[in-house]
């Protein structure tokens, strides 16, 4: 087992430091931009070091301070069941997000080797303790019973120690249940894109869900003024927070609800040892060490399940014959729109394309409510403000900002694609004007529906300014589309078109630069419409502006296709190597 | 496909062609002369040049030194008219993931610029022949390994190519696909078309290809007629015996390796 152990730790370490090597097929650019990659991570690990020490340093000092009479108990253990509730969140949510964007366990080579299953689960449900929130929650709970026994609670110690091995092996037990469903789940290509989805529409929900249900709060309850305020907390203050509590603070041991719940009955076991009630505090720490052996007892035969069943392919959809359609792009040649389309299609049949696609209006929609149903609170005083307008220049910029990840690594995220298109007789400009003109589709197919949503949950303003809008998008993409093939030739990064977050960004570099490069963009549009509207107080006139303005960003444009173009040429082999994944 | 045969009797046509990646010589002056309408296995161990060579020549790298014609044109100069008479089956297949099979031929036909009833018909006739019409509306991410490389050779073959390059066209393929892709290989050839093709399977090679190329360590050792490189090697030699004299390996003693007892 020690040798299994050591065997994986060596490996992990070794992958860490091959990332380093520079590999000869590259040139001085590639190997930089790879470097700033890694060093990322690097100063993660740098700094997660100490953050280990300095929680077990924490939880040495709560587990000394707990059972001091005097002290103030329900502070320390409202924090501890907080940490404990997002390590949970963490233990069932980081599996299902690391496989959402492409690790998940890879068995394979691992399965011929001469070690036993259960020595695979084991060496994983360690690896478990090398996730950070779980290292961190390791130190602190271990060094907590130390503090307990440095302040004479000896028996209490011996509970927590006991508390403390069951909560960790209950976690860890469970992030490797996670993730042994989540590498099942997302064994085939099309469940697994299904599940990222639904896992990421749940996220944004989430995450709209309380100013959706906001919207419907009714507004009736008065504002306490400053006064009232004052008077309760001055009442409230000898009753909470300032009394120290009493021996027996701990409360009941086992209350019905806290079985269902692991980090409460840690909590409970934790309170009740500080509050030297070691005899009561077993009380929770037996359901406590049942949820733990469940958790490794389902995850060790899902874990086996895993290793037994072999790898899927998604079923395939049968021919239907048909032709297949494939539009053109009006003002290309066959071979640009043909790039176009195919860029496209691919985004579209990306999670983050459908998402991005879906999720816009929703936003847009949600801010409108808001707007709409409480305007007091979210608008400022003064005259009133063309609300259906603002979202729907929001829609613009957030549309504009969703599609960076398409156009700042337009060329490697086509992958193998990329070669068939160097082997394709497309010419650079082609190839280039192909690009620019989906990254058009894409930003038209994301902006208009959250400019209708924001049309129809506040309509009003002037036509002038609604008509400007489609001109502040054109000249967006005008500049970006270019200054995207720019920098995805300057910086390709190798992606995965099926994944999310990390694995389908472009690369760090690139992102910060397009960042300037949309807000390049953008401040030439706000300081024209603000003058003409504040300044000049015409609306016709900040839509003339926008359109010169938009003139001026397609002359910009013609001179950044030129550069791309010549850039191109000159990149090819490394796009193609990166593109390869090497 | 007549019409470039007064224009060039030789296919393709290397002279000094070199590529270096750092101080790695990967091609060291290699002169092809690939005759029109022949099968041309180029040979090579692992390393040799290969890879490397067939991305010069496709234009997925560019020489370091050294001139190249295909099909009588350079394709420094010209790469997209090369590019337009030139069907290639690269080492990674080149296929996007995300396209349906049928997407990915209508994308290179497109690009081509072969009008809808051609496109279609090829299409048609394609899929059926590399038996995945059944899979055609499946995206290419879910084909298997020998679906992939054969919707590869479809999208090769799709714009009706002077030459086409294939990259171990056989590696990963079942016998019956096999069987298929070397009689395409032999109508095209017989139809004036010429494959330049790579492969580690020695017998394949000796039983379809007319011509054959050795490269080792970057450099090109032997080039010919399959007939005049064994006349060359005093007769009677398969091959593998001529392929492993070339390279240096035919007086290599099996190792003894004591231990694999069995």
């Amino acid at each position: 087992m020690m040798r299994l152990a050591t065997v994986m730790a060596w490996l992990r370490w070794r992958l860490l430091l091959n990332l380093l090597r520079p590999t000869k097929r590259r040139d001085a650019l590639e190997r930089a931009s790879r470097a700033l990659q890694v060093i990322g991570p690097i100063v993660v690990f740098l700094i997660f070091i100490p953050g280990i020490i300095l929680a077990g340093f924490v939880g040495g000092l709560a587990g000394w301070y707990l059972p001091q009479t005097g002290s103030f108990h329900r502070p320390v253990l409202a924090i501890l069941r907080t940490i404990l509730s997002m390590e949970l969140l963490l233990a069932l949510l980081a599996p299902l997000l690391r496989a959402a964007q492409g690790s998940t366990l890879n068995l394979t080579r691992l399965l011929l080797l001469p070690v036993p299953v259960r020595a695979l689960y084991a060496s994983e449900a360690l690896g478990a303790f090398a996730n950070p929130w779980l290292a961190i929650l390791t130190t602190s709970s271990l060094l907590l019973p130390v503090g307990m026994a440095v302040a004479g609670e000896l028996r209490g110690a011996a509970t927590a120690l006991l508390a403390a091995a069951g909560i960790l092996a209950f976690l860890s037990g469970l992030e490797t249940l996670a993730s042994s469903s989540a590498s099942l789940l997302f064994r085939d290509r099309r469940r697994g894109e299904i599940a990222t989805f639904a896992l990421m529409a749940s996220l944004a929900g989430a995450a709209f869900l309380p100013g959706l249900l906001a919207t419907f709060e009714p507004v009736k309850r008065r504002l306490p003024d400053a006064g009232s305020i004052e008077e309760k907390a001055a009442q409230a203050a000898p009753e909470k927070g300032r009394q120290p509590e009493a021996p027996g603070w701990s409360g009941k041991p086992l209350p019905l609800w806290a079985l269902a719940y692991p980090p409460e009955l840690y909590a409970r076991c934790v309170a009740l040892s500080a509050d030297r009630r070691p005899g009561a505090a077993l009380l929770p720490l037996l359901p406590l060490l049942l949820w733990a052996c469940g958790a490794h007892a389902i995850g060790s035969r899902l874990h086996r399940r895993l290793l037994e069943t072999p790898e899927v392919s998604s079923p395939r959809r049968r021919g239907s014959g048909a032709v297949v359609s494939w539009p053109q792009f009006a003002g290309l040649s066959d071979a640009a729109s043909a790039v176009a389309v195919s860029q496209v299609r691919l985004v579209f049949r990306t999670v983050q394309g459908k998402i991005q696609f879906c999720v816009l209006p929703v936003v847009i929609l949600v801010l409108g409510l808001l707007w709409h149903r409480h305007p007091p609170q979210l608008t400022p005083s003064g005259p009133p403000l063309p609300v259906g307008l603002l979202l729907a220049a929001l829609g613009i910029l957030l549309a504009m900002m969703t599609l960076e990840g398409t156009l700042l690594n337009q060329f490697a995220m086509d992958r193998a694609g990329l070669t068939l298109e160097f082997l394709s007789p497309i010419s650079d400009r082609e190839l280039i004007l192909g690009k620019a003109a989906a990254g058009a589709f894409l930003l038209a197919s994301r902006a208009l529906p959250a400019m209708l949503v924001a049309a129809l949950v506040a309509p009003g303003g002037s036509i002038f300014l609604w008509l400007s809008l489609p001109f502040v998008a054109l000249s967006l993409v005008a500049v970006m589309a270019p200054l995207g093939a720019i920098l995805s030739a300057l910086f390709p990064r190798a992606v995965d078109l099926g994944k999310i977050v990390k694995q389908n960004q472009p690369h760090p570099l690139a992102a910060i630069l397009g960042m300037f490069g949309n807000l390049f963009a953008m401040v030439p549009i706000l300081g024209l419409v603000a003058g003409a509207l504040f300044l000049l107080q015409s609306a016709a006139l900040a839509l003339l502006f926008v359109v010169l303005w938009t003139s001026v960003a397609l002359l910009i444009s013609v001179s950044l296709l030129r550069l791309a173009e010549r850039l191109l040429a000159r990149r090819r082999e490394n796009l193609a190597l990166v593109a390869q994944g090497r | 496909m007549g019409e470039l045969s007064a224009v060039a009797e030789v296919a393709i046509e290397t002279q000094g062609l070199r590529r270096t990646f750092g101080e790695l010589v990967a091609v060291d002056g290699v002169d092809l002369a690939v005759p029109r309408g022949t099968l041309y296995g180029f040979l090579g161990p692992n390393g040799a040049g290969k890879s490397t060579t067939i991305k010069c020549l496709t234009g997925l790298l560019r020489p370091s030194g050294g001139r190249m014609r295909i099909l009588g044109i350079d394709p420094e100069k010209d790469p997209v008219a090369v590019k337009r008479r030139v069907g290639v089956v690269p080492e990674d297949l080149a296929l996007f993931d995300r396209l349906t099979g049928a997407e990915t031929l209508t994308f290179v036909g497109k690009v081509h610029g072969l009008d809808r009833t051609t496109l279609q018909s090829r299409s048609k006739e394609l899929l059926e022949l590399m038996d995945l019409a059944a899979a055609s509306d499946s995206l290419v991410a879910d084909y298997s390994h020998g679906m992939r490389k054969k919707m590869a050779l479809a999208a090769a073959l799709l714009p009706g190519p002077h030459l086409l390059f294939l990259d171990e066209p056989f590696e990963g393929i079942d016998a019956v696909a096999s069987r298929q892709i070397k009689d395409l290989l032999h109508a095209f050839v017989g139809r004036g078309g010429t494959v330049f093709l790579t492969s580690h399977i020695l017998e394949i090679v000796e039983r379809i290809c007319s011509h054959v190329g050795v490269i080792a360590k970057g450099r090109l050792v032997a080039q010919g007629s399959l007939q005049g490189l064994r006349a060359a090697s005093h007769g009677g030699k398969t091959l593998e015996e001529i392929f492993l004299d070339l390279v240096g390996a035919g007086e290599d003693r099996a190792p003894q390796m004591e231990w694999l007892s069995g």
